[in-house]
């Protein structure tokens, strides 16, 4: 009777343990899948999948500054690692005029993937040339009037435009590396990002000129159908 | 006689016309030197202007291009150019001389795009000739930034361990509170700094022995690295081109 109940106790604790397992595992398992891969990695596609939205108070300390900045998401894993962004539709092109030597935008926030015409649209026989300088070093050639070039840009980060012959004919470029970012204008005190795939961000801060800290690591949970509210402190 | 003076009178001109270089000291035994010379290239394949002209209001040399006035860049003399001379192994390059930078702030913001300044010795002021009082705000990629209140028509400094200034070579960019528009860049350097334009030599002296970098930085060009080493009671010399010919080109 004693080892019967001794035997049964283990097979009941065996189950036990044998279950807690089984259901740790389909929990790590059950991270969001889309069409049968892992958000993690892989391809998956923004359009298919489930999704919810970000939005945010910016506060400045000690003043709050009228130059633009981006907020913007970066996707990563349970150990805030980025990990693979999946693909995502890219907006139309942007179009950026050269007339009377001047860049026109000549800021622009951009998507990875998006692409950029840069267009001589000058009134006379007058030449521009487009180079970049930051997280892409390229030369786009000479143009003539009435001459376009277009370019990709695949990496995200920010980049400066110019002109090699001609003084002041200078631009800048910030490449968001998804669809989930806001641009705030002029000390803009909310932003709101919408369409964001469900899952775990980094939410990250660029500015066109630097004047506070940016932020680096504000965890952003994203989840079907809801609001995520944040806080971005902007300080010195 | 009339020869002679007509020969003197050729070897004259000849002189005048050639560009005057310094004379620097040849190197001691102990010493090691390095003279860097500047050059800016144009983009290959640019045709030049019809005409230039001076404009009457600056003074700036104005292409023509088809009737209308653009100001070109000027390859010849490419100004605010820096060179930094630093070792390889990121120890300090000691310096006798006391090197203080003074950024002036105009109204509009400041007198140039790009400075250089040396941690540990050199102070950093900003000379205010406008009639506001500012805050000038620096900040790097890493740490917060950090800020100095500037009262109208005078100066204000920041010297070593000055709250918030990083003790680490880097680039900083420096804004105005007051004046949206004004930017700058300071590289901040424990190595040596020569400020000038392309069409001049940079040169350093009273070196020790050892592996350096070599960095060139002009506003809106690729900067130019290259390593080099010094040995004692010799100079060595680098020819750098400022030129954007070096980019990748697009397919």
């Amino acid at each position: 009777m004693q080892k019967l109940l001794i035997a049964t106790a283990c097979v009941a604790v065996g189950l036990f343990v044998g279950l807690g397992l089984a259901n740790a595992k389909s929990h790590v398992n059950a991270l969001p899948m889309v069409n049968g891969t892992s958000y993690e990695s892989g391809d998956w596609d923004w359009k298919d999948t489930d999704k919810g939205s970000v939005s945010g108070t910016i506060s400045y300390a000690p003043r709050a500054s009228r130059q633009p900045m981006v907020v913007y998401l970066v996707r990563v894993d349970a150990e805030n690692n980025p990990v693979t962004q999946g693909k995502f539709k890219t907006p139309n092109k942007l179009v950026v005029r050269q007339k009377g030597a001047k860049f026109s935008p000549s800021f622009a926030v951009l998507q990875t993937g998006q692409k950029v015409e840069f267009e001589n649209d000058e009134d006379k026989e007058i030449a521009h040339n487009v180079y970049f300088l930051g997280v892409e070093d390229l030369d786009l050639g000479i143009f003539e009037q009435n001459e376009s070039v277009t370019h990709t840009f695949t990496e995200s980060g920010s980049v400066s435009v110019h002109c090699s012959i001609h003084k002041r004919m200078d631009g800048k470029f910030f490449v968001a590396p998804t669809p989930a970012y806001a641009l705030v204008m002029k000390a803009g005190k909310s932003f709101k990002i919408k369409g964001v795939p469900i899952g775990r961000y980094i939410l990250k801060t660029w500015q066109k000129q630097k004047r506070f800290k940016d932020v680096t690591d504000l965890v952003v949970e994203v989840n079907k159908g809801q609001t995520t509210k944040v806080a971005v402190n902007m300080k010195r | 006689m009339k020869s002679s003076i007509l020969l003197l009178l050729i070897i004259s001109i000849s002189i005048a016309g050639c560009k005057s270089t310094p004379n620097y000291p040849q190197p001691t035994p102990g010493e090691g030197q390095v003279l860097v010379t500047l050059t800016g290239v144009p983009k290959a394949g640019v045709t030049g202007p019809s005409e230039e002209i001076s404009d009457s209001y600056s003074g700036d040399t104005m292409s023509v291009e088809r009737g209308k006035r653009f100001q070109r860049v000027d390859y010849d003399e490419i100004e605010d150019v820096v060179v930094i001379l630093e070792r390889v192994d990121g120890n300090p390059i000691y310096s006798v001389a006391i090197e203080d930078l003074t950024i002036v702030i105009e109204d509009d913001g400041f007198d140039s795009s790009l400075y250089a300044v040396k941690l540990g010795i050199g102070w950093l002021n900003f000379k205010n000739e406008s009639d506001t009082t500012v805050y000038v705000v620096l900040a790097d990629e890493e740490n917060a930034p950090w800020g100095i209140n500037v009262g109208d028509n005078s100066t204000s400094g920041m010297g070593e361990n000055y709250p918030g200034m990083p003790d680490g070579a880097g680039e900083w960019t420096v804004t105005i509170d007051e004046i949206e528009s004004a930017e700058a860049i300071v590289i901040a350097t424990h190595g040596l700094i020569w400020t000038g334009t392309s069409d001049e030599q940079a040169f350093f002296g009273n070196l020790d022995e050892g592996e350096y970098i070599v960095r060139v930085i002009a506003p809106r060009l690729p900067v130019v690295t290259k390593t080099i080493t010094i040995t004692e009671g010799k100079r060595s010399t680098i020819n750098v081109k400022l030129t954007v010919n070096t980019l990748p080109k697009a397919k």
